[in-house]
């Protein structure tokens, strides 16, 4: 009866374990170039070969703690004419029609207990590449920077002596 | 149990499930991908992230101090004292604080409700607005609309809309000062709660009125309190209770008089003629003359007898 019950106590964690993990893999390792979004949307082409303003989207960078995901409706002034044939334009227009918001999956993720905000930074000058990497020659966006607090203080330590926007190492600057 | 019958010994079966386990949390331990959901269509005078505030009016009480409210993608999220405003600058009492816990309750009333029977039944606003609409064309001139305390165009509108539908407009104060309003119409032939100005007071004296409390504006009351209390230097600022329990008012005042409820007013004369501040206030000036006092005659006579019968104990002083 021993015997019968610690068996099924090591199967049952083991089988457990394994459905987890085998689970969970493709969405691990997808993650590692960024996760697979509603609509194919290339940052490539807008941002690097069309040499469009990060903010003309995301207005929100230099005046909001954060940097705004752009409405359905700013997506269609532009593609309600142009390539409105493509498969993925076709797909956003859909959702446009039906009115529905695109449910895009979220790329950058900060610990609950930090706070960061865009304006400061943008305010201050620093380009958005900067921390999020080469996002004009992403197809898919992935979290370029580790976002870790060893990454954030290597960077605040630098501009400590900024003369226009010194830098600050107070705890309460980013945790709550 | 001899050792040859175990399949695992105690540490392998140990280290299995510890295996076990750790795959588990491993495999479970990341929240599903998170959505950011963008507007449809943005409005322009929003910007996600950055607070907008509001100015409005506290409805806790009937004592109505400003607010402001702090609004995050269109949510109320933070009430504070408005400092522009003349009755509380700035300050909110605890009360008006937790407004916001009303509006996010979440065991709010959020639908219509008809009774049937002894129950209450949840209804759509199409089933109620035709109910209540064929109800007053049934009813036609025995309608009374009732509502909360309103004030300004809300109340204006409220009239507007009852004498349409040739409804009476009554409304419901959950702190009740009807008394203080008739006493104000008898007096000041003004149909309003009364604002007091406890500031400009050299003497005060509290029949039953928690003033640091629930009264009428507390926080209105407590910064004038402050004020009343700075001349004290010069031999003012002199607070006298009269209340049946000893309540947060009566504990801040210079004396505080017990007084069996409904017997507050009959110790008046006896008190002010030991207050020495308000002795010398009052031999100052000759009483019957003053406007104020000609006014508290006139009270006195509109208020019905019972208010000036003598009470059966004289109230005691406690200093």
């Amino acid at each position: 009866m021993t015997k019968l019950v610690a068996v099924m106590i090591v199967c049952c964690t083991l089988v457990a374990a394994s459905v987890a993990l085998s689970q969970s893999f493709n969405v691990r390792m997808g993650e590692t170039k960024g996760p697979v979004q509603p609509v194919n949307f290339s940052h490539k082409i807008h941002a690097g070969t069309n040499q469009m303003d990060c903010k003309y989207c995301h207005y929100g960078a230099a005046n909001s703690v954060w940097a705004n995901i752009p409405a359905v409706s700013t997506c269609m002034g532009c593609h309600k004419f142009v390539a409105t044939d493509k498969p993925e334009i076709v797909k956003l227009t859909g959702y446009a029609d039906r009115g529905e918001q695109v449910p895009w999956v979220k790329v950058h993720y900060l610990p609950d207990h930090v706070k960061f905000n865009h304006k400061r930074h943008v305010r201050a000058g620093f380009a958005c590449q900067e921390c999020h990497g080469p996002v004009q020659d992403m197809d898919r966006v992935y979290q370029y920077s580790s976002l870790k607090m060893g990454w954030c203080v290597s960077c605040h330590r630098k501009n400590l002596t900024n003369a226009e926007y010194p830098a600050t190492m107070d705890c309460l600057v980013c945790h709550h | 149990m001899n050792d040859d019958r175990v399949v695992f010994d105690r540490r392998d079966f140990l280290k299995l499930v510890g295996i076990g386990v750790a795959g588990v949390t491993a495999g479970c331990a990341k929240p599903p991908a998170e959505k950011l959901i963008p507007y449809l269509v943005a409005p322009e005078d929003v910007l996600p992230g950055v607070p907008y505030f509001y100015a409005s009016t506290c409805r806790e009480c009937p004592a109505g101090c400003g607010l402001i409210v702090r609004t995050r993608e269109g949510r109320a999220i933070k009430l504070e004292g408005n400092p522009a405003h003349p009755l509380n600058q700035g300050g909110l009492c605890a009360r008006g604080q937790a407004g916001l816990q009303g509006l996010y309750d979440p065991d709010r009333i959020k639908t219509p409700l008809v009774k049937d029977g002894a129950n209450w039944k949840a209804a759509t606003w199409d089933e109620a607005l035709a109910l209540v609409g064929g109800k007053i064309a049934a009813a036609r001139t025995k309608t009374v609309l009732l509502t909360g305390l309103e004030t300004g165009t809300m109340r204006a509108l409220a009239g507007e809309f009852g004498s349409s539908v040739g409804a009476k407009h009554v409304m419901w104060e959950p702190f009740g000062y009807e008394a203080l309003r008739a006493a104000n119409r008898a007096t000041f032939g003004i149909d309003a709660v009364p604002r007091f100005d406890v500031g400009a007071a050299r003497c005060l004296i509290a029949f039953g009125a928690d003033l640091l409390e629930t009264f009428l504006s507390p926080v209105g009351q407590a910064r004038g309190f402050a004020q009343m209390r700075a001349q004290r230097d010069d031999g003012g600022g002199h607070f006298v209770t009269v209340e049946p329990r000893l309540s947060t008012t009566g504990a801040n005042a210079d004396e505080w008089v017990a007084a069996k409820p409904g017997t507050e007013f009959a110790g008046v004369r006896t008190k002010s003629r030991r207050s020495p501040t308000c002795r010398r206030k009052r031999s100052r000036g000759s009483r019957a003359s003053s406007p104020s006092a000609r006014r508290a005659s006139r009270w006195r006579a509109a208020s019905p007898p019972r208010a000036r019968t003598a009470p059966r104990s004289p109230p005691r002083s406690t200093c």
